[in-house]
């Protein structure tokens, strides 16, 4: 009886260390299968860039937006990891009351050199921190992607890059410390709540383009001298509309890297929770997803009929819910998102009529809309508990607002410094005759269309 | 550098597994993939620079 009894143990025992085994390998590879899905972000991006410019920028743009995503990536791992784990509770680099944050804790995982370096490279013994890195990283890179788009056409190549990596190392990982991370000042003083980084991501790289944007100044034939605008249409509108709709596929995976995995040593519980500790699943975000998409659609149509709106409003959708997609109600998620679509373009209109040239909207859909979307989970949701445990602040009204002026000053602050810099040291904007040229003839080796565009002839009645 | 344990065969419960792991050498990597970015930046700038002087 005692030998069957022993047996059955050692079988129970081997059992448990299988499902241990299969429980971290799931959760290795989930978030390595979000890092594709979100380079699809990428595409995106690229595809909806080159075909709002102009044909005589097309390649310019592209090349500019793929330099974001290779200076981004190393400027994450050599800075942009370490500020995301040293700074929640502020400039202090104190550790928070959960001790994960801080200088020394960040010392300890984040750094890539020293001790900490065994974390930030092939590791046996660690099968999170490699992933966990990666998605990350592609969070960064979102953000510079999304300001490449405003400032096409006129901006230098170099110059953007050094604002990429300012914006991806640095503005956007420290809204994160603070507004995205269970020892973030923002959670546990003031109980914001801010999932899928409407605020954190969206709104700081947007206002941080708008800082660019103050100093970098519009396209030339943008504004007529009683200040009225001219539309300076993309030359490929198909490429366009795809491009968006990869950008919405890609946010699947972001949005799912916005989970905590559970059954892990790091996780918060044995299930699925958000990066604050509060519990979520997958299936929340199946719901809210899908239907704010198309409440996004559905508004921008409404108020446009115009297909680029259209797919900007599917976007303006996901954004404008993405505070609360973990917890939303689908039907206020179409109703939420459906106010995102009839927004978008009067908020646009209005930052026109400010003389600011934002060429394809990026201002607009990630900054107004990701705002809007901060304030309406404080609408609809407040009293949530934002963080785990007893004693818990909760999510208000007055939280989210205080989360979107931090977000704000801190995009707005550090891309207008950093653009004015480059501006005085004559690395903002190109030349007068280089931009009436097109930047594909005066700097890059490559002809976007060769053989010209080939216009089929209308179709006759 | 090489393979970082004694010996020349893996075995339980290793943990980093790159070169040079728990030396010195990952922060001279570091420190030549950060000279590699910003000497690709300095480089970049000057023959931005110099696609411009024809269209001042």
């Amino acid at each position: 009886m005692e030998e069957q009894l022993a047996e059955l143990a050692a079988q129970v025992a081997a059992i448990e260390a299988k499902g241990n085994l299969t429980n971290t390998m799931f959760a290795e590879a989930y978030y390595y299968l979000t890092i594709p899905l979100m380079i699809i972000i990428h595409a995106g991006f690229l595809a909806y860039e080159m075909g709002a410019s102009r044909a005589k920028n097309a390649l310019s743009s592209g090349v500019k937006n793929i330099l974001a995503f290779a200076f981004v990536i190393p400027a994450f791992y050599f800075f942009g990891w370490w500020v995301y784990w040293a700074m929640p509770t502020g400039f202090s680099l104190s550790a928070g009351p959960n001790g994960i944050s801080g200088a020394e804790y960040a010392g300890s995982i984040a750094l890539a050199w020293g001790p900490s370096a065994a974390y930030m490279g092939p590791n046996l013994a660690d099968q999170i921190d490699g992933v966990f890195w990666g998605a990350f990283t592609l969070f960064a890179a979102t953000t510079a992607s999304i300001m490449s788009g405003a400032v096409i056409e006129r901006i230098q190549t170099v110059g953007f890059v050094i604002l990429a990596i300012i914006l991806g190392g640095f503005s956007w990982t420290l809204a994160a410390a603070w507004g995205w991370h269970a020892d973030g000042w923002l959670v546990t003083g003031w109980g914001l709540h801010d999932f899928g980084a409407a605020g954190l991501v969206h709104a700081v790289a947007a206002f941080f383009a708008l800082g660019v944007l103050i100093n970098l100044g519009p396209r030339i034939g943008k504004f007529n001298a009683d200040g009225s605008a001219n539309d300076l249409p993309g030359h490929n509108m198909p490429f366009t509309a795809t491009g968006l709709m990869l950008i919405i596929v890609g946010f699947w995976g972001f949005l799912m890297a916005c989970l905590v995995v559970g059954g892990e040593a790091w996780s918060w519980g044995a299930n699925y929770t958000t990066i604050y500790g509060t519990p979520t699943n997958l299936g929340a975000l199946s719901f809210n997803i899908l239907m704010s998409v198309a409440g996004g659609i559905i508004g921008a149509w409404i108020m446009t009929r115009d297909p680029f709106w259209m797919m900007s409003g599917a976007l303006a959708g996901i954004i404008s819910c993405a505070s609360g997609l973990d917890i939303y109600y689908p039907a206020m998620s179409l109703v939420i998102a459906f106010g995102a679509g009839v927004l978008l373009k009067p908020a646009a209109g209005v930052l026109e009529r400010m003389g600011i040239d934002d060429a394809v909207g990026a201002v607009t859909v990630h900054g107004t809309i990701g705002i809007y979307g901060m304030l309406m989970l404080g609408i609809v949701a407040s009293g949530y508990p934002a963080a785990l445990g007893e004693g818990a602040p909760v999510t208000s009204f007055v939280g989210q607002l205080v989360g979107a002026v931090v977000f704000i000053a801190i995009g707005l602050s550090t891309g207008f410094v950093s653009s004015l810099v480059l501006k005085m040291a004559g690395m903002l904007r190109v030349p007068e005759a280089a931009e009436i040229a097109g930047l594909d003839t005066v700097k890059v080796p490559a002809q976007a269309y060769p053989e010209g565009i080939a216009v089929s002839p209308p179709a006759s009645s | 550098m090489g393979f970082p344990f004694e010996g020349a065969a893996w075995a339980e419960g290793m943990e980093a597994i790159f070169p040079g792991a728990g030396g010195s050498m990952p922060g001279v990597w570091a420190l030549l993939g950060i000279v590699v970015c910003v000497g690709a930046l300095i480089v970049g700038q000057m023959a931005e620079s110099s696609k411009y002087k024809n269209h001042k």
